[in-house]
Order: structure tokens, then C-alpha cells, then sequence
């Protein structure tokens, strides 16, 4: 009983994911397309939730539906690329999203390729049954992947200079 | 009952209800009576112009540093929990972590950032 | 097994029909209150002392013209109401009314009230902008800029009362109350809490969605009928539901000597809930530079301070 439920909102979900994926690509309009990325974002975390971590799809709705789409939404609202015609190129837009996605293809395959080959791999899988509460996840994080996480405060500075330093007026603004 | 289960007919009877009210006042409002009554509003007149507008920066980096503290957040609450536990090296590690952060915020404020005027 | 499945539907069902019940009421309790702080009376008519006044209200509205403005994006024009109405009402799956009455007991409940709060942002931005109405869209700019920005010295000052309890779920938050509020062991904590979910829920002094004398109405200006009432009532649901975060994080929840748990809660709530109503009868609105300065410049580094001397504190004297 429990596995099927699962598998059918694995495929729920699933089918969810890709309709929404192609949408986000397809929608002529941007405020369309970033619904959509909501959609994949809610799905994903909702795949999590399958998975038995629900602390971490609280994490993926806080930073993704919460923040980052926030300001994706922000952004759009604020340039109103439709309006204005203000977008990219066609053709440069296609470029970068085919060097994006064969890269992301090629990690995503080298992952799949190593989990089905090699044994130890999988035994990993297998004995990392979450059954962890957040006090755990907290104590691992502080402790043993403790400069992973001093690195992404660091990470977060450059990313707060570099937001500052793109809205700074250049020279040829100010005359 | 799961818990997972009481909160997903949580969620079902509250959308149920949300969906079921716009659908009653759908089908019991009255349609506007005529066109003029659907125009945007602008204080009585015709509006001079819709949404063709750019606006500041200031809101993009408010979003921005939004983003950067939300993620923070998160962290800085996986720690609370368990500070007790981990004591002076639990809280050596959070003072790292909020200083590196403290510097964008400086930066952010010396930079005119967190100003909204002008 | 049965018994106990209907016994747990029965209990869903009942919180949320109380909940709505004084998510209704508080709209007449806020307006009486509104009245009598300016010396006139308030609505009184409807039913004994005005009692009725709220399903009047409510009858009316679903009567009222189901408008859709001229070149609205009719799809995002519907839909964010319903985003308003259900991110608030879903938090309060996790709010512990007393020992036992409460929808789950989540042991991230803190985390699931952040994600689940912060899609109301949505229905602000999307309900700005689908108006095409440029009222609507600066309102809901500014909206939604004002919402993120309390949120972080919000979130920052419930981390201090993760410190000390050392949980995240609101009812070990609670029990963890038993002996001593933490409104006395968090006094800072408490008061940025209480401003940044004044200026969340849009509250006067902060009620910058809503200045009538630049923004018209905000980002509900082209809202009528029901649509219009959703927000209502979301705006209402998100004051009770500051009530009651404010009632379990700070003020013990549901404890208290002699009385039943739930008066005792809901004394909390209404005590805190009256707070609001005259702070809101009581202050001018700000200036909306002055606003954003005072969440990042005051409150955010006051928040940090907290939250690094509440920490030194606890592990010294742990």
C-alpha cells in the first residue's frame, strides 16, 4: 500500500516536473516562464519529501520559492522585458542554453554512470537511510562539513560585492 | 493519523475553501453593467498611460540582499538548535561566519545600498 | 482505527472553522475597537451591538460585481488571492492552541512556518501586477519590498528563542515555557518580533500597501466582490496568526495557572491581537525611506547583537 502511493506520487510529481521544465523554456511570456520555474521548484521539493528529508525541502521552498524567485520575479516586474523589449538576442540565448545544458547533461551522465557501476557507490545509498532529525543534520553540518560551511558565507560576500557592483552607475551613466 | 497526512487534508479543506468561495462569488456576483466600469482606475478619468514602466534599483538590491540573508538565516537556525551542545567551538564557528557576513553588510551600507533616497 | 481517523478529521475541521469564525470577527472587534479609540461608536447596527455585522459584510461581498479590469492577466488576477489566503491559513496547521489541539506537531515548524509564510509575497506581487493598473503595481512593489525586508530581523529574532529552546517544534517550544516566559529572557527579541510582524502584516505604522493618499488602495485597487474579501480576510488571518506566534514564542503558549489551557491561549491572543488595534489607533504612518532604513540599518544589526549575546549567554551558562 505505502509503495504504491509512493510510486504514484513519484509519478505525479515526475510528470509535473517535466510539464512545467518544458513550460519554463516554451512560455513566450517571462512572468509565465518563472510560474513555472516556481512549479519545478515546488515539485523538487516535493520529491525530497519522498525521499524522507523534509528538512531539506523546507530548505529548497525557503530559498528558491522564497528568495531567489522572489527576486527573479522582482527583476521581471521591474524591467518588464515584454513591454519594453528589452531581451536578448535570439540567437546568443540559444547559444549559451545548448553549452549549458550539454554540460549539465554530461555531469548528470558521469553521476548516473557512477552510481550503476560502481558497488560502493550504491552500498552508500543503501546505508544512508535517512532517519536523522535535524539535530543531527545540524551537529554533522558544524562539525564535520564545517569549512563547506564557512566557505559559503564567504561565497555569499562575493555575491552581496558583486550584486553592489553591478548596480554601481559606470562612468557613461552619470554624463 | 501521520502528521503528513493530518496536514495534507489541512491543505485540501483550506484551497477547497479558497477555490469555492472565488467560484460562489463568480456565479452569484453580478457582470458589470457596462464597459467603462473595467478600465483601470485613475481617479476618474481614462488612464494616461498602463505599466510601461522601468522602475529603481533600489528595490532589485533589497531583493538581492534578501536572498543572501535568507540563506544565512537557515544556517544561523540549523545552529540554534544545537549551540548548547556544541558550546565555545559551536559558537567560535557562528562568529566566523556572521563576521564574513557582517562585511558585505558594511560594504552594502558604505556603498549606499541600504539608502533608499535619491 | 476509524474512530480515531474521524476523531483527528473531526478536530481539522473544527480548528479551521474557529479560526475562520475569528478571522470573521476580528474585522468587527477591530473596527468597534477603531471606533471607540476616536470617540464615535463603530458599526453597531447589524444584530444585537453589531454581532452580525461580519456575515452581513460577507453576504454582501459575494453579492457585489465580479469585476475583471480591462487587459488584466485574468489567470495571475485570480490566483493571487487564493495565494494570500491559503499561505497564511496553511500556518496554522502548526499552531499549538493547547496540549493537545493542534493540527501536526512538525519537529520543523519553524522552518515550515518560514516557507510556507513567505509565498504570501506572491499574491502581493502577483496581484499588483495583473491589475495593469500602476497604483496596483507600485503598491505591491513596495508591498513586497517591506515584506522581505521585516523578515530577516523577524527570523533573526526567533532564532534567539531557538537558542533556548532548542527545538523547533512549537509545542517543545511551549512546554519549554512552562517555568518562565521567554518574553523575559528574550525582552530585545520580543520587541524586534513584534515591530517586523507589525510591518509583515502591513499593520499601521507600516501600512505602506494601503497609503490611500499616494497608492489609492495598493495592489488591491482593482479587487472587488469576494477577490477583494480574500485579501480581507488573509490580512486578518496574518494578524491572528502574529497573534498567535507572538502568544507561543514569547508569551508560554498555553500556560498559565487554574484556567483551561485554550482560555488561556486565547487570552494571550486577543490581549496581543488589542495591542495591534491600538497601536494602529495610536501612530501616524511612516516614510517609506524611513521605513527600509529602519529594517537594515536598526533593526537587522540590533537583531544580529541579540542573537550573538543570547548565544555567549546560553553556552556560559549551560
Amino acid at each position: 500500500m505505502e509503495a504504491i502511493t509512493q510510486q504514484i506520487i513519484f509519478w505525479i510529481l515526475g510528470i509535473t516536473t517535466i510539464t512545467a521544465a518544458i513550460g519554463v523554456i516554451a512560455a513566450s511570456n517571462t512572468i509565465n516562464s518563472v510560474m513555472s520555474l516556481l512549479v519545478v521548484m515546488l515539485a523538487a521539493a516535493g520529491f525530497y519529501m519522498l525521499m524522507g528529508a523534509p528538512v531539506v525541502a523546507l530548505f529548497q521552498i525557503i530559498i528558491y520559492v522564497g528568495a531567489v524567485l522572489v527576486l527573479f520575479l522582482f527583476i521581471i516586474m521591474l524591467l518588464n522585458p515584454d513591454a519594453t523589449g528589452l531581451s536578448m538576442s535570439r540567437k546568443l540565448s540559444v547559444w549559451m542554453a545548448g553549452i549549458v545544458s550539454v554540460g549539465m547533461t554530461v555531469v548528470i551522465g558521469w553521476i548516473f554512470w557512477q552510481s550503476a557501476t560502481q558497488t560502493n557507490m550504491q552500498n552508500v545509498m543503501k546505508n544512508h537511510v535517512c532517519s536523522c532529525t535535524i539535530h543531527d543534520i545540524s551537529v554533522v553540518l558544524f562539525s564535520r562539513h564545517l569549512l563547506i560551511f564557512e566557505l559559503t558565507s564567504l561565497l555569499l560576500l562575493v555575491a552581496a560585492v558583486g550584486a553592489l557592483l553591478m548596480t554601481k552607475k559606470t562612468r557613461e551613466d552619470r554624463s | 493519523m501521520a502528521p503528513s497526512l493530518s496536514l495534507f487534508v489541512y491543505t485540501l479543506l483550506v484551497v477547497g475553501t479558497a477555490v469555492a468561495i472565488i467560484l460562489l462569488s463568480h456565479f452569484l456576483g453580478k457582470r458589470p453593467l457596462t464597459d467603462e466600469k473595467t478600465i483601470p482606475y485613475e481617479c476618474g478619468m481614462d488612464p494616461l498611460d498602463t505599466r510601461k514602466h522601468r522602475f529603481s534599483i533600489k528595490y532589485y538590491i533589497v531583493a538581492l540582499l534578501f536572498v543572501i540573508f535568507d540563506v544565512e538565516i537557515v544556517f544561523i537556525y540549523l545552529w540554534a538548535i544545537s549551540v548548547r551542545d556544541m558550546g565555545l567551538f559551536g559558537l567560535l564557528e557562528m562568529f566566523i561566519f556572521v563576521g564574513i557576513l557582517l562585511v558585505a553588510f558594511v560594504y552594502a551600507w558604505i556603498k549606499g545600498g541600504l539608502t533608499w533616497e535619491s | 482505527m476509524i474512530v480515531n481517523i474521524i476523531g483527528e478529521l473531526l478536530k481539522i475541521i473544527i480548528i479551521f472553522s474557529v479560526i475562520m469564525g475569528i478571522v470573521a470577527y476580528m474585522t468587527l472587534m477591530e473596527r468597534r475597537f477603531l471606533g471607540f479609540f476616536q470617540l464615535r461608536l463603530g458599526p453597531n447596527r447589524v444584530g444585537p451591538g453589531g454581532l452580525l455585522q461580519p456575515i452581513a459584510d460577507g453576504i454582501k461581498l459575494l453579492f457585489k460585481e465580479d469585476m475583471t479590469v480591462l487587459h488584466a492577466r485574468s489567470f495571475y488576477f485570480i490566483l493571487a488571492p487564493i495565494i494570500s489566503f491559503v499561505a497564511v491559513l496553511l500556518c496554522f496547521a502548526v499552531i499549538p492552541f493547547s496540549g493537545t489541539m493542534y493540527i501536526t506537531d512538525l519537529s520543523v515548524a519553524v522552518l515550515y512556518l518560514m516557507a510556507i509564510s513567505s509565498a504570501g509575497v506572491y499574491g502581493v506581487l502577483l496581484g499588483g501586477w495583473s491589475s495593469n493598473n500602476k497604483y496596483s503595481t507600485l503598491g505591491a512593489y513596495r508591498a513586497a519590498a517591506q515584506m522581505i525586508s521585516y523578515e530577516i530581523p523577524m527570523a533573526l529574532a526567533l532564532a534567539g528563542v531557538l537558542i533556548l529552546s532548542g527545538s523547533m517544534s512549537l509545542v517543545d517550544i511551549v512546554n519549554a515555557q512552562k517555568g518562565l516566559w521567554y518574553i523575559v529572557m528574550q525582552p530585545v527579541g520580543f520587541l524586534i518580533f513584534f515591530i517586523a510582524v507589525s510591518a509583515e502584516t502591513n499593520r499601521t505604522p507600516f501600512d505602506f500597501l494601503e497609503c490611500e493618499n499616494e497608492l489609492v488602495a495598493g495592489y488591491q485597487t482593482e479587487y472587488s466582490s469576494m477577490k477583494f474579501g480574500m485579501f480581507y480576510m488573509a490580512e486578518y488571518a496574518h494578524i491572528l496568526l502574529a497573534s498567535c506566534l507572538i502568544t507561543v514564542f514569547f508569551l508560554g503558549g498555553w500556560n498559565g495557572p487554574v484556567l483551561p489551557a485554550l482560555v488561556w491561549f486565547f487570552a494571550k491572543v486577543f490581549a496581543v491581537f488589542f495591542l495591534f488595534v491600538w497601536i494602529r489607533a495610536t501612530y501616524p504612518r511612516l516614510r517609506y525611506d524611513q521605513l527600509m532604513a529602519f529594517s537594515w540599518k536598526f533593526l537587522l544589526p540590533l537583531a544580529f547583537l541579540n542573537l550573538m549575546i543570547s548565544a555567549v549567554l546560553v553556552v556560559a551558562l549551560h
